[in-house]
């Protein structure tokens, strides 16, 4: 062993990967440079040891675990503080989900804008049909001169549509009540189609309805079925005059 | 019934805290000489270990239960001993190591042995950072060098390196005092 290989054997030895130093003494024994080395490098080692070396003290083993689990406890609880942002979202995005929803179900509870279309079906009338344009106030409605069969509201909200039907009896055609109707919250007066389809027996009706003394029926409220008795003389006429093809 | 430490880690991962006490008093003293080899007094060594706990519990959810507890909080334990010394440079107070002998036959051996360990002390804090932790981690009972290299979070070859030139550099040192003894 040359004093190259001896230090190599000291630093494994030293660095518990080698136990056997037999060959290691009996360099040292014959090279005093190594035998200083290496009586060094065990005196450092041992001094190493001796400085890192203690004894742990009993009474601070509760203090120091006791200390850092407060400590963790603190954290936490800052921790949990600390994550107040998502549960105020949460609280007002569920706020805001009830808010928007009470909107939507208040407008289908209470529609806001009503829109009502009535349609008239005069019986045994044929090939006639008059369209009046009557404005839907309690007090104006038209349907009133014409022999009501069957009216039919519809209100119709932005979102949800319902409908309500009225069947009114035929043989008795009453005029719709005012609380059959809704008034629309507007000052302005909606405007609605009246459709009365006409389908048999114009002659009948037309006599029924005051053939032989046509007034003007602007702002009668008083005879029903006039304007549409003017109209079927007028339709029947026509037909009449018509050249035959 | 006994827990092994990774159950004991998957229950304080679930903050379970009576599972993490259980794991930091089995691991107590083991961290205490490591801090303190680094450190060298106790009220800093106490800090650094509470510190070391907290830290530890904080990054639980990161341990990986199939590896060993052990080297990974005794890794913690260097860092927080480190810091705790760096702390006080910066401080401007020099770290004060507590004299702890080995019992001597007479006065004079006693002495002696103060002044080894003192010179010696002095030395190992003029060696640069990675050796001087290599040096004293290695020089705990417990420690070899796979565990060393472990703590360290380095290769073994690289441990042996600093173990090499640490010793060479303390020698050099130490030499007027080696040369008197």
């Amino acid at each position: 062993m040359n004093c190259e290989q001896a230090r190599r054997v000291m630093q494994d030895v030293l660095d518990g990967t080698q136990a056997d130093h037999a060959e290691l003494d009996a360099h040292c024994a014959e090279c005093p440079q190594c035998r200083a080395e290496w009586r060094q490098l065990q005196a450092i080692a041992s001094a190493v040891r001796a400085d890192v070396r203690c004894d742990v003290p009993g009474e601070c083993r509760d203090r120091v675990i006791a200390g850092a689990l407060r400590r963790i406890e603190s954290r936490q609880g800052h921790a949990a503080r600390g994550t107040w942002w998502p549960r105020r979202v949460a609280t007002a995005a569920l706020l805001i989900a009830i808010f928007v929803g009470g909107i939507y179900a208040g407008r289908a509870v209470w529609p806001r804008e009503v829109i009502v279309t009535n349609t008239v079906k005069v019986p045994e009338v044929r090939e006639k049909i008059v369209e009046v344009e009557v404005p839907v106030i309690q007090e104006k409605v038209v349907i009133k001169r014409v022999p009501v069969y069957k009216t039919r509201i519809v209100y119709r909200d932005r979102e949800v549509e319902k409908l309500v039907p009225v069947v009114m009896p035929a043989e008795a055609p009453a005029p719709l009540t005012p609380d059959q109707f809704v008034t629309p919250p507007e000052t302005e007066p909606l405007m609605t189609t009246v459709t009365v389809f006409q389908e048999t027996r114009p002659a009948q009706l037309a006599e029924e309805v005051e053939p032989e003394q046509p007034e003007p029926t602007q702002g009668r409220h008083d005879s029903p079925g006039t304007e549409i008795a003017q109209a079927i003389k007028d339709n029947t006429t026509a037909k009449s005059n018509a050249p035959a093809s | 019934m006994f827990a092994t430490d990774s159950a004991l880690a998957a229950r304080a991962k679930r903050d379970d805290q009576a599972a993490y006490e259980e794991l930091t008093r089995r691991h107590f003293d083991a961290l205490y000489r490591l801090a303190y080899a680094i450190i060298g007094n106790h009220v800093q060594t106490e800090d650094a270990v509470q510190e070391c706990f907290v830290q530890a519990y904080m990054a639980l959810p990161r341990f990986d239960e199939s590896q060993a507890f052990a080297p990974w909080i005794k890794g913690i334990a260097v860092n927080c001993a480190r810091s705790a010394v760096r702390r006080q440079k910066r401080a401007g107070q020099p770290m004060r190591r507590e004299v702890s002998l080995a019992p001597a036959e007479n006065p004079e051996q006693l002495v002696a042995a103060r002044d080894m360990q003192a010179a010696v002390r002095n030395a190992i804090m003029r060696l640069p950072q990675q050796q001087r932790t290599a040096i004293r981690l290695f020089s705990l009972e417990e420690m070899n060098l796979a565990e060393t290299a472990r703590v360290m979070n380095c290769a073994v070859g690289t441990v042996k390196t600093h173990l090499h030139r640490g010793r060479q550099n303390l020698r050099e040192l130490l030499s007027d005092y080696m040369e008197e003894t």
